[in-house]
């Protein structure tokens, strides 16, 4: 009876570890006092979770889960023994990294094995000097460095007083202000952003974007001096072209000829029925 | 729950967790020197520590003597903390759980050893260090600590109290939301954690907190906002496009209403020819 209840047991701890995408085997302190080093590894472990929306091992399971693998309880982080520990959680991917400190400076070293080809598949470094509490956003960045490149994304919010003007970000139309929503999904980093409108000098600036951060570029309108003269003497609307001026100087003459014939006098005298008229005659 | 998120979960030891308190023995102490004699003050402590957890219902050292001497068994009275005595003693004394510590002297105060055995099942639950120096006042606080870490270590917390300057930024405790600003008082285990406000417009707050026991640990988060991106569209508007009078609608209109008229005078000016001659009859003048 026994032996069914530890095989349910195990079972049911080997469905909960299950295929998840990526674990955290260890984030070892290097220098770094144990109790932030544990805080680190519990906040890297929870950008994990949030990046793949799963509940992924923790120390306490995975210390359960290699608990009679002494080979694998010593891995010192070579891709191939990280490997048989993701194979052994479950996990498509394992991270393993360290945070060091050394006087003022700490380094955040991370790299991220394949679990079935047992390679390496990225590899990422922090250094930062001064404040430890740095290391908090050091390591949660590196974790989006590390398994999400790609979801390194920023925002910019642009306030604009002119409407109508056509926002460039890039060389790409993102679309004419007033903008409904932000833009955002822009990579971390330098992008530039252009505003234009028909009269107005162009706005050109170069605007930091930062991780899971807005931007905002505000771009006010200033009216100064007088209206810029024109350059060129503006074109004819359509309807006060020469062809429009002809056309309907045509119309008006026929129009005229036939208002005026109609209202012309009928030099006939009908003596039959006006013989006075005739007779005047 | 506005915010308001326990990140160590208040929640006792199974035993604990049930209505009626567990009854808790606090075994003489031994030392691990000969002065027996300050044991009694560390003991008293001790028992005063345990007593200010409300779901522990205290057997005091005392009690516990006292229950041996009754019972005659001086074989328990010198046990050194072996799980097998400390149960026995634990069923002496109708106990759930026992608590046994090794006193040491240190400089100027105590080192207490603690550990805590499950008498139903003979298992060691807990294990502890309390220091005890200076005044009995901080003794009894300390001794209050160790006791929470012994009986009951998931109720081993304080408070973070944080006053963010801006609104409906995120708290980040090791990783966890746990709410937006203005956020309620934060129950944390005890010890350092790693706390980050974020806000999309402003600086990430970042540092690492520690939670005293049993006490509120203030924090003002003053974040910082993002330098703006800022500059005039420095050209002035065009003129509405001034165009020659002769290029407007009206001229248009003018213009044809003009020559319609002048059509008109012209055309009616000039009398018609006769045409119905052949239709009516031109008498001769009389």
């Amino acid at each position: 009876m026994k032996r069914w209840v530890w095989l349910v047991v195990l079972l049911a701890a080997r469905a909960a570890l299950a295929d998840v995408p990526v674990a955290l085997y260890r984030l070892d302190p290097l220098g770094l006092d144990a109790e932030r080093a544990v805080r680190l590894e519990a906040l890297f472990r929870a950008e994990l979770e949030r990046m793949t929306q799963r509940v992924l091992p923790n120390r306490a399971s995975i210390d359960a889960a290699l608990a009679r693998e002494m080979g694998l309880r010593g891995c010192g982080g070579e891709p191939a023994c990280l490997a048989a520990i993701g194979r052994k959680l479950g996990a498509a991917q394992v991270v393993h990294g360290n945070v060091a400190q050394l006087g003022e400076s700490y380094v955040v070293n991370l790299k991220l094995i394949d679990s079935a080809k047992g390679t390496e598949i990225r590899r990422v470094s922090e250094t930062l000097k001064g404040n430890a509490d740095d290391l908090i956003e050091a390591v949660r960045v590196a974790a989006y460095r590390l398994v999400r490149p790609e979801e390194l994304k920023g925002a910019i919010a642009i306030l604009c007083d002119l409407p109508g003007a056509l926002v460039d970000v890039d060389g790409k139309p993102a679309g004419r202000t007033p903008l409904a929503r932000l833009i955002d999904g822009l990579d971390v980093g330098k992008h530039t952003v252009t505003l234009e409108a028909k009269g107005y000098s162009p706005f050109n600036a170069q605007v930091e974007v930062r991780f899971q951060k807005t931007t905002d570029v505000v771009v006010r309108l200033l009216l100064t001096g007088g209206p810029i003269p024109p350059d060129h003497t503006p074109d004819a609307p359509w309807y006060a072209s020469p062809w429009m001026y002809a056309g309907v100087g045509v119309v008006a003459v026929l129009t005229g000829i036939l208002i005026g014939r109609a209202l012309a006098k009928d030099p006939t005298i009908d003596c039959a029925k006006d013989p006075a008229a005739c007779m005047a005659r | 729950m506005h915010g308001a998120v326990t990140l160590g979960l208040v929640v006792l030891l199974p035993a604990l967790a049930a209505a009626a308190p567990t009854r808790v023995a606090l075994v003489p102490l031994s030392s691990l020197t000969d002065e027996g004699t300050s044991l009694a003050g560390v003991e008293k402590t001790l028992a005063a520590g345990l007593a200010t957890i409300k779901e522990v219902d205290l057997v005091r050292p005392d009690a516990v003597r006292n229950a041996l001497k009754r019972a005659k068994r001086r074989d328990l009275e010198g046990c050194e903390g072996e799980p097998q005595c400390l149960q026995e003693i634990g069923q002496l004394v109708g106990a759930e759980v026992v608590v046994f510590g090794v006193a040491g002297g240190l400089a100027e105060g105590q080192v207490v050893y603690l550990k805590s055995v499950e008498v139903k099942t003979g298992q060691e639950t807990g294990s502890t260090t309390a220091t005890f120096s200076g005044p009995e006042p901080g003794r009894v606080v300390e001794a209050r600590a160790a006791a929470v870490r012994l009986v009951a270590p998931a109720s081993y917390l304080g408070t973070l109290i944080l006053k963010v300057d801006v609104e409906g930024a995120d708290v980040v405790v090791d990783g966890k939301i746990v709410g937006k600003s203005p956020i309620a008082p934060i129950a944390a285990s005890v010890g350092t954690h790693a706390l980050r406000v974020t806000h999309p417009r402003y600086r990430d707050f970042v540092r690492f907190v520690t939670v005293p026991f049993d006490k509120a640990e203030t924090l003002p988060v003053a974040l910082k906002e993002f330098p703006i991106v800022a500059d005039d569209m420095r050209g002035r508007p065009v003129p509405e496009e001034e165009r020659p009078w002769y290029q407007s609608g009206w001229a248009v209109a003018g213009f044809a209403a003009v020559v319609v008229v002048v059509t008109t005078i012209v055309a009616a000016s000039i009398p018609r020819s006769p045409q119905r001659d052949k239709d009516v009859t031109v008498h001769p003048p009389r």
